[in-house]
């Protein structure tokens, strides 16, 4: 390895706000490791299950549970990070409240339309801000940012917040996702620079 | 065997108000094929580093240059492209790509479609065709913005026998003087200047858009799916 | 579970190709791989690895059968080191 004269990437902030390694971002990158699947309203649903019950929404069904809202930053894993970004969504616990899941599995799988699928522990869907978020910036949530609806963990690395959100399946074994199972890390915390596998 | 390899540029060529082509001095560099690139890698202080590819726009056996297409927002090309200069180290993993390269004496005719940037590789080809005096037919189709944006302008028009080179300006404003063709390279454009899809090797270089345009006109005129090669730059 | 109702958007042009990979692919089987054939694992459709789509704007480098869009090859390059991840493949033919 060695360095590039002049060169400094995007980088070069030391704000405290942002975890490290990252820069910071004005506009919204769209990041896609697929084309980006098309899914009508009317035809949209997310289910929420487990071993035993399965629990699943049609859009106007979903649109009408309780709504919250966050203003939070974002961390992407390819180091950019974008402050105080608005959503609002349905928070993860409503859903598995109405869904009656058992409250004592460890692990969630995320699934999505166009095949994604990610992977995190129940404790950061439940006891931390995460939504299954349908609006942006006060606007319905666009489909090259995950709408009609995207999962949102904003304490985690962007990747476990999942576009196209499709379903939540409550697990005892975890069980690696689309990047956790190509050697990125398993949990993702950006503060920790959990990166990749080992970090 | 492929690996990083420490590169220095040597030269600086301000190919158009956003392109620069850089002579890259590599030791240990073989030679490429026509059509290949590398990939280069910068180094940030801080250990963090970028990798992006760049086409060989060099004949093989001539030093190793690219051209890089200032992308605005871009990371890495604005760089390339403006603070590079002579001695500015980098480095470079290649020459790699088996797939999109021409080698003389293998087809009866060659056809090359590019689209900005696209341009680089099939220069690669055209340049050493034109170093061998290989009597293989060239049509080149060469869409670009606006005449500013023309790389290798006066080197293309310099055709020699069986060189057939049209450029034609996508943009809104064509200047008044302009005598070449205008509009986007479609089923039209092409039928009026290639030959009728018989035998030879056809490779279409640009943007993912231009490239799916092209490749989709191109069947329009009958052009076999299998005698089309494309690369696609994003 | 909710059906996978969606569809891909067409003529995105979010992608590249199989050639975008040739440095990558080198490493990892030590020949040039944008000649080789693949046999995509869900549909069967056989393709050049060079007309295969690839997504780089992502956290890896992703190689999608053009036919399906089915996820062939899943590449990172971390640290330095180069990781291969077969997913919908059942052959690879070398040129
Ligand atoms: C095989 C191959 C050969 C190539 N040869 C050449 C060549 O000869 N000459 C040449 O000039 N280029 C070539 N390219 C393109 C080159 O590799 C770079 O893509 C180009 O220089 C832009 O890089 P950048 O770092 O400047 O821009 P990037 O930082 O990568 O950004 C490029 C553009 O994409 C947008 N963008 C980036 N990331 C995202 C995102 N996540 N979501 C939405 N938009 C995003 C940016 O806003 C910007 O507009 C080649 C590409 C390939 C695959
Ligand atoms: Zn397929």
């Amino acid at each position: 390895m060695s360095v590039t004269a002049g060169f400094g990437g995007r980088r070069g902030d030391d704000d405290e706000r942002l975890p490290p390694g990252q820069y910071r971002v004005d506009d919204f990158p769209v990041l896609t490791a697929g084309p980006t699947p098309l899914v009508e309203t009317d035809s949209w649903a997310l289910t929420v299950r487990d071993d035993q019950v399965e629990r699943t929404w049609s859009w106007d069904e979903f649109t009408a549970l309780e709504v919250e809202s966050v203003t939070t930053d974002i961390h992407c894993v390819t180091h950019w990070s974008k402050f105080d970004t608005q959503w609002a969504g349905v928070s993860v616990a409503t859903l598995l409240d109405e869904a009656g899941v058992r409250d004592d599995a460890p692990y969630a799988q995320v699934y999505c339309y166009g095949g994604y699928t990610t992977n995190l522990p129940v404790e950061d869907l439940v006891d931390r801000v995460a939504l299954v978020a349908h609006t942006f910036d006060g606007d319905p949530l666009e489909v090259e940012h995950g709408g009609p609806a995207r999962l949102l963990v904003p304490h985690l690395y962007l990747w476990k917040s999942a576009k196209w959100i499709r379903g939540i399946r409550l697990v005892d074994h975890d069980q690696p996702g689309f990047w956790e199972s190509a050697g990125y890390h398993n949990h993702g915390d950006p503060w920790l620079e959990q990166r990749y596998a080992g970090d | 065997m492929l690996r990083w390899r420490q590169a220095t540029v040597t030269q600086r060529i301000a190919e158009t108000d956003s392109a620069t082509t850089l002579v890259l001095d590599v030791p240990g560099w073989t030679t490429h094929r026509a059509g290949q690139h590398v990939d280069l890698r910068l180094t940030a202080p801080d250990g963090y580093q970028a990798t992006r590819s760049y086409s060989v726009a060099s004949a093989p056996a001539r030093p190793l240059a690219i051209t890089v297409q200032r992308v605005d927002d871009g990371e890495v090309s604005p760089f390339l492209a403006d603070v590079a200069r002579p001695g500015t180290a980098v480095e470079v993993r290649g020459p790699v790509g088996g797939w999109f390269v021409w080698e003389p004496n293998t087809t009866d005719r060659v056809v090359l479609l590019a689209g900005g940037s696209g341009i680089v590789p099939l220069a690669s080809m055209l340049r050493h065709r034109r170093r061998l005096g290989d009597p293989t037919p060239f049509h080149l189709v060469y869409s670009a913005r606006t005449p500013d944006r023309i790389l290798y302008r006066d080197e293309l028009a310099a055709t020699t026998e069986g060189e057939h080179v049209v450029i034609t300006l996508t943009g809104d404003d064509i200047p008044p003087d302009w005598d070449g063709e205008t509009g986007r390279v479609d089923a039209q454009t092409l039928r009026r200047h290639l030959p009728a899809p018989s035998g030879g090797l056809t490779y279409v270089c640009g943007p993912t858009a231009f490239v799916e345009a092209a490749a989709a006109s191109l069947a329009v005129l009958g052009y076999g799916p299998t005698t089309i090669r494309t690369e696609r730059f994003g | 579970m909710a059906q996978d109702t969606s569809t891909p958007a067409e003529r995105s042009t979010a992608h590249v190709d199989g050639n975008a990979l040739a440095g990558a692919l080198a490493l990892a089987f030590g020949t040039d791989m944008t000649t080789a054939t693949v046999q995509c694992g869900d549909c069967d459709d056989r393709h050049r690895v060079a007309a295969t789509h690839v997504y780089l704007r992502c956290p890896g480098m992703v190689m999608r059968c053009p036919a399906c869009g089915a996820t062939e090859i899943v590449l990172t390059e971390i640290r330095g080191r180069i990781g291969l991840h077969v997913r919908r493949v059942t052959a690879i033919s070398f040129a």
